[in-house]
């Protein structure tokens, strides 16, 4: 009976896809110069140049994208806990100098333009360090061999005309991964795991050079949905060595108190009478009272759920406007809500393939083009619909303005966001 | 208070090209209502140099 049940195991499809796996991890570790070596490797810093693709951000809807750089700065220290990540560079209409560091328990963010620094609430090692890990191919299999227990083998694939294992691995956070071991190599090639909302994230690992004995890809690249998102070329790379030396807080920043968390639940603010701002977590619309309905400005993420919110305070008036400020895929979220309240959605002729494609059915969809301004008049109140465009941001950018002249003598304008946010590389 | 970025720069642009006689100012991706003088004082700000540590 034991001998059966053995042989029973030994070919169950979890056991060999364990056994294969482990097997592939095996044969990259001697790859990248041994499992001593790996299981040695403490600390990388890199010095690279990044290009970087605005996909579904730039300024003008579909391709090419705007492209941006980015000098980037990296170290990470595994037995100290510290990580030590800088980003310089221009994209969307923002300009950053900025780092993380986290040393352990403690951490903080340094707005080098700004000239401040702030203590991070919550320092977390693993999070601010996984999209270094995820792009340093001898950093992934010093995870596989952390956690091989997690991987299993997937199956054998041709890649750039080579056979590849897949293996998957779980990192401390984020979806799991799926590594491409070319069969010949045993050298990483590719990686992909899925992210929402972005879709598909493709990371390829070229140019092998070796540095102390480990191979290290000098290019790589990662592509988003296969179009291209991120190139990276490595100037410089060192390993093992102190990382101390940059986790120094520069004196002259000065030290602000961390901002508090963005609520998680929605909260709905009343800007002005029958002007609302409601929202959580980083997204926001303004829903505006006119004489017999409300017209909404804004579509990031959550419109129903702020819709909802708005059905406390504004019962029955119905939704019969909803304002598209521009066209990037994180402020057209709201397209198939607005279209789910029978609302005819605001934009410019620019954008109207972006705003059918976002919505639920784009035939259907009710499209009012705006040619420099609109204007809402409800009898006590005006609402103008503005493009301010072009912009670093968005060729065309709309902004809600109420002037209110004859109702109250609040004046607010609805631009497209808060003014010290700033855009960084999505990994 | 932060300096302020290009894209807030064009906003201000275009708030004076426009005439606006703006007081308040709410935005997409947070709960914070500001005041013109926000706006205002942020544009006067210059990004600063500080001496960084890397090799």
């Amino acid at each position: 009976m034991l001998t059966a049940a053995s042989t029973q195991a030994a070919d169950s499809l979890p056991l060999k896809a364990v056994n294969r796996a482990n097997e592939v991890i095996d044969a990259a570790l001697a790859a990248y110069g041994g499992a001593e070596a790996i299981a040695n490797l403490n600390s990388v810093v890199r010095k690279s140049h990044f290009i970087t693709w605005a996909t579904n951000q730039s300024r003008s809807p579909g391709a090419p994208w705007d492209e941006n750089e980015t000098i980037n700065f990296a170290a990470i220290d595994f037995e100290n806990k510290t990580f030590v990540g800088k980003n310089e560079g221009t994209g969307g209409g923002f300009n950053f100098n900025g780092s993380q560091i986290i040393k352990g328990e403690e951490g903080w963010q340094l707005d080098f333009r700004g000239g401040s620094v702030t203590p991070l609430a919550q320092p977390d090692f693993d999070n601010t360090s996984g999209p270094f890990i995820r792009v340093t191919a001898p950093l992934l299999v010093k995870q596989l061999q952390d956690r091989r227990q997690t991987s299993h083998w997937l199956g054998e694939v041709e890649f750039n005309d080579r056979m590849h294992d897949v293996v998957t691995l779980v990192m401390e956070v984020g979806p799991a991964l799926s590594l491409y071991f070319d069969q010949e190599t045993h050298m990483l090639s590719r990686s992909e795991r899925v992210l929402p909302p972005f879709g598909q994230v493709d990371y390829r690992f070229t140019d092998y050079q070796t540095i102390d004995g480990i191979p290290f890809s000098k290019t790589f690249k990662l592509y988003v949905n296969d179009q291209p998102n991120i190139f990276i070329d490595r100037h410089s790379t060192w390993v093992n060595q102190s990382v101390e030396q940059y986790t120094g807080l520069p004196e002259d920043l000065e030290v602000v108190e961390t901002a508090p968390p963005q609520p998680n639940d929605i909260e709905l603010q009343e800007v002005s009478v029958g002007v609302f701002l409601v929202g959580a977590g980083g997204t926001y619309a303004m829903f505006v009272e006119m004489d017999d309905h409300v017209v909404a400005v804004g579509g990031t993420a959550g419109i129903p759920d702020r819709i909802k919110a708005l059905r406390e305070v504004v019962k029955d008036e119905p939704i019969k406007f909803g304002v598209m400020t521009h066209h990037h895929n994180d402020h057209v979220l709201g397209v198939p809500a607005y279209q789910g309240e029978d609302a005819t959605v605001l934009t410019v002729k620019e954008n109207e393939a972006v705003m059918r494609a976002a919505a639920t059915d784009a035939d259907s969809l009710k499209l009012q083009f705006v040619e420099d301004k609109y204007v809402f008049d409800g009898g006590n109140r005006t609402l103008e619909i503005i493009d301010i465009g072009p912009t670093p941001h968005a060729e065309h950018l709309l902004v809600g303005w109420l002037p209110e002249k004859k109702y109250c003598s609040r004046q607010t304008i609805f631009p497209i966001r808060s003014m010290a946010s700033c855009n960084q590389p999505n990994r | 208070m932060q300096p302020a970025q290009p894209v807030t720069k064009r906003l201000a642009e275009a708030i004076d090209k426009l005439g606006l006689n703006v007081e308040t100012i709410v935005g997409a991706h947070s709960p914070r209502i500001a005041k013109i003088e926000d706006l205002r004082r942020s544009l006067d700000i210059n990004p600063v140099k500080v001496a960084q540590v890397s090799p």
